[in-house]
This record gives C-alpha cells, sequence and structure tokens, in this order.
C-alpha cells in the first residue's frame, strides 16, 4: 500500500528531479523556474482541452517549458545576470502570467490517466536522458556546466546551450505538473510552492550518494526520490505528526550525508 | 604575407587606457617572444589577438593558452573527454593512439579516464598545450605557459613547440618571464610592453 502510494508519487515527481539534474547539476544554472512551469504546463493544458483532443493539449502543456525555459535563459544572455538572479526574476513574474492563465486559483480537472501510462511517460524521459547524455550533446552540456568561458572559447555555442539545458528541464517540469494535476484531479496556483528546493535536494542526495558517473545519477535520483515519499509515508504510519515531518526528514538527511563523508 | 598585423591599436577598459598605439606585423611562421612587467597589458593583448579586434588583421584560426591554468581545460572532465571536446568530430578510435602517445611523455603514466582535476598544475598545462597542437591551428598564442613547469619540462616543451610549429609552419606568440627561454632562443622576435606601449 505505502510501496505503491510512493511508487506512484515518485513517478509523478521524478522528471520533475530529473529536469533539476541536467539544469543544476550538469550544465551547472541554477534555475528556479521549474517551479512556474510545473504549474504553467497544467494551466496551458486546461485551456486548450475543450479545442483538441487530450493527448494534443498535454503535449502543448508541455512545450510551456519552452516559454519559461527560453524567457530565462534569454534574459541572463551574455551574462548579464547571474541565472539565479533570473530565476528569482521570472518565477516573479510567471506567477502573475500563470494566473492570468488559469483564469482563477483552483480549477478542478477530470481526466483520467492509467498509471501505466504515467509508467511509459517517465520510463521514456529516463530513456532520453540517458542518451543525451551519452551523446556529444551530453558531453557538451558537461563542458558548458565545467567551464562555460572556454566553453565559449571552443564553440561559440554559449547561449545555445544554456537554452537548451533551460528548455529541457524545464518542459520536465511542465510534464511532472501535467501528470500531477491529472492524477490529483485539480490545479491549484499554489500546488507549485517550495518545489524547485524540493527538486534541488533530491538532485543534491543524488550526487551525495553517488559521485561518480553522471549517467548513474538518473537512477540515484529516481532512487532519492523515492525514499523521500517513502519515508514521509512510513512517518505518517507511525503517527508522526505532519507538524514534525520536514523536520524528521532534515534531521534523517543530515545524519546520513555526514556519516558519509 | 602576415600572419598577423595589428594597426594602431588601443584598448581601454573603463576609462583607463591598458593598450596605447600598438602597431605589430608578424609574418607567418615567425614566433615573438613578448616580455614586460606585470599588469603592463601583455594578457590583454593575446586576449584580444585571440578574440578578435578591428584594428588586428588575423590570417587564419588561432589557439590560445591563458596564464590561469584552469582557464585551459574542462577540469571536471576526464584526460579522454577533454580531448574529444578538443578535436571536435574526429572519433576517439582515430585520436585515442595519440592520446595514448602524449600521455606516455608524463611520469606519472595517468590513464585516458583521469579526472583532469586529479592531474598537479604543471601535468594540466602541459596536457593543455598538447590539445591546443592537436588542433591544427594556425597562431598558436602561449601566455606565460611555463610558469608552473619545472626547468626541465620547460625546456623539453619548448623543444616540442618549436618542432612542431616549424613542422606545420605556426605562427607563436609566446609571453614570458623565463629568462632561460629568453636567453637560451635564437630566431625570435623579440617585443616589449611597457605601461601599454609597445617597444621593439
Ligand atoms: N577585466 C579587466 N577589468 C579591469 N581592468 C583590467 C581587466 N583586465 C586587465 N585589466 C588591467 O589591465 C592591465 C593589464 O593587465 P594584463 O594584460 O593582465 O597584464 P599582464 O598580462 O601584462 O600582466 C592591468 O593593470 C589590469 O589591472
Ligand atoms: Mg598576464
Amino acid at each position: 500500500m505505502i510501496l505503491s502510494a510512493s511508487l506512484e508519487q515518485t513517478l509523478l515527481f521524478l522528471p520533475f528531479s530529473l529536469g533539476l539534474l541536467l539544469s543544476y547539476r550538469i550544465a551547472r544554472l541554477t534555475d528556479l523556474t521549474v517551479e512556474s512551469s510545473f504549474l504553467m504546463g497544467p494551466a496551458i493544458f486546461v485551456n486548450l482541452l475543450a479545442y483538441m483532443p487530450t493527448w494534443l493539449a498535454l503535449v502543448f502543456g508541455a512545450m510551456g517549458g519552452l516559454i519559461t525555459g527560453g524567457f530565462v535563459s534569454l534574459i541572463q544572455n551574455h551574462d548579464r545576470m547571474t541565472s539565479l538572479m533570473a530565476g528569482i526574476i521570472s518565477v516573479f513574474m510567471f506567477f502573475s502570467i500563470n494566473l492570468l492563465i488559469m483564469g482563477r486559483p483552483h480549477i478542478p480537472v477530470t481526466v483520467y490517466m492509467p498509471v501505466w501510462i504515467n509508467g511509459v511517460i517517465v520510463s521514456m524521459i529516463v530513456i532520453f536522458l540517458y542518451t543525451l547524455l551519452r551523446s556529444q550533446v551530453g558531453l557538451k552540456l558537461k563542458a558548458f556546466g565545467d567551464n562555460s568561458n572556454l566553453f565559449q572559447e571552443l564553440f561559440h555555442k554559449k547561449e545555445a546551450y544554456r537554452t537548451l539545458a533551460l528548455c529541457i528541464s524545464n518542459i520536465l517540469a511542465c510534464v511532472s505538473g501535467l501528470l500531477t494535476t491529472l492524477h490529483q484531479g485539480y490545479i491549484d496556483l499554489y500546488m507549485n510552492q517550495g518545489l524547485s528546493l524540493l527538486g534541488i535536494g533530491t538532485v543534491l542526495v543524488a550526487g551525495a550518494l553517488i559521485t561518480e558517473s553522471i549517467v548513474k545519477q538518473v537512477l540515484a535520483c529516481a532512487f532519492v526520490v523515492f525514499s523521500y515519499f517513502f519515508s514521509s509515508h512510513m512517518f505518517l504510519m507511525l503517527d508522526v505528526s505532519t507538524i514534525y515531518l520536514r523536520l524528521l526528514i532534515g534531521v534523517v538527511l543530515i545524519a546520513m550525508l555526514r556519516s558519509k563523508s | 604575407m602576415n600572419s598577423i598585423s595589428i594597426h594602431n591599436l588601443t584598448h581601454t577598459i573603463e576609462d583607463r587606457t591598458i593598450l596605447k598605439n600598438i602597431s605589430l606585423s608578424i609574418p607567418k611562421g615567425q614566433c615573438v617572444m613578448i616580455t614586460g612587467h606585470n599588469g603592463s597589458g601583455k594578457s590583454t593583448l593575446l586576449k584580444l589577438i585571440q578574440e578578435g579586434h578591428p584594428d588586428i588583421d588575423k590570417a587564419g584560426k588561432s589557439v590560445i593558452l591563458h596564464q590561469n591554468i584552469n582557464d585551459n581545460l574542462f577540469c571536471g572532465l576526464t584526460i579522454l573527454e577533454n580531448f574529444q571536446l578538443f578535436c571536435g568530430k574526429r572519433s576517439v578510435n582515430k585520436i585515442y593512439s595519440t592520446i595514448q602517445q602524449y600521455l606516455s611523455r608524463f611520469k606519472s603514466k595517468p590513464s585516458p579516464y583521469t579526472t583532469v582535476s586529479r592531474l598537479s598544475g604543471g601535468e594540466r598545462q602541459r596536457l593543455a598545450l598538447y590539445m591546443r597542437l592537436m588542433m591544427k591551428s594556425d597562431i598558436l598564442l602561449l601566455d606565460e605557459f611555463t610558469s608552473a613547469l619545472d626547468p626541465e619540462t620547460t625546456l623539453l616543451l619548448m623543444d616540442e613547440v618549436i618542432d612542431l610549429t616549424k613542422e606545420q609552419n605556426m605562427t607563436v606568440i609566446l609571453v614570458t618571464h623565463d629568462l632561460s627561454l629568453i636567453k637560451s632562443r635564437s630566431g625570435f622576435m623579440r617585443v616589449e610592453i611597457e605601461n601599454g606601449k609597445l617597444f621593439h
């Protein structure tokens, strides 16, 4: 019971976490905009649902990541501001834009999606990332993250690779938002609060657990996201009040990370 | 034919004139040695040649080895990954034996799968130089590249640079403070930069 619930939640959140693996860990961009994308995807989706088949509305919803990712990349081009600054400003702005697209802060959504489709979508994302990271483009993304000045000197494509990383991570965030919306049956203006921190947290913990190949970190991310949801359920089952939940998880994490190094 | 021609180049950063009225013509295949005190503008001149400037005519492609060692390689990546990035479309199989041959010259005999940050400063610089040499460019810009090298390796690499660049008729600009280099080499064109001005 707990196991299946945790697995289901892992499927919903993993695309988000993997997007951050790409932008935060590999391209070394601190992108908070993923939080806005998590909401923008579903917001676009519900607006289009009446005019087209569900799958097409889902595709357009996911493509919302091109808007958020493209925008946050554009405002930081030529290093006019840091990725952190650009992220903070765009999260701020996209709050209004998301509300504008939604029209009201809470919208029920009644589209049924069987869990196995979630599984297929997430598997496809994992395979895509795995292939990407092993390709020449993946190597260049790593190089961009490692030393963006040298990358620019060699390839003259710094802006393109930043945009690529941010668009992929934001599309994945949209996918997470869409899956979550279908699962819970509504969109809420506040359903994305704090997610970028949680996502970066999972990527960091995964990186601390497995320092070797970046490819293995894809699997480590899945493991960490699952552990997070599983331990949340466990604590709840043990009758730990929700008030103490995150406090406890934090303590466990500190103990675990410190004992490792 | 000139490989690099600089016409009356003046460069200012935030109202400060770093380079003043610099003019210099360098024939193809020539080795130029630039000396001068710290802060006189040597690195700035090399960067401008590398990045391009309206007052600088450059025939062909140039590559630069920066003064700061860690600017020259992707230190978080492996040696092999670095070669892959620097050698572009050439497949790994084709360059693998060349890489092995380069690495065998190192005393510590690193494997191609070693992360660059595990190498010493001097080893990194030597590796970075080899990668520039593999890129087969027309102009090689070296900014105090021997500062982290022991005297023996310095002379060794200098010989390798001179042999290879002669072979490929490459133009070399070398910024250095190393007196042994300045004294021991003939056939170099020597210029000095002082306070942003160039002296022949
Ligand atoms: N990015 C920069 N911003 C401001 N001043 C700079 C910058 N780069 C170099 N300078 C100034 O230009 C002068 C020449 O620097 P540089 O070319 O590095 O000297 P050198 O290589 O001869 O030691 C120095 O006085 C330095 O302070
Ligand atoms: Mg200098």
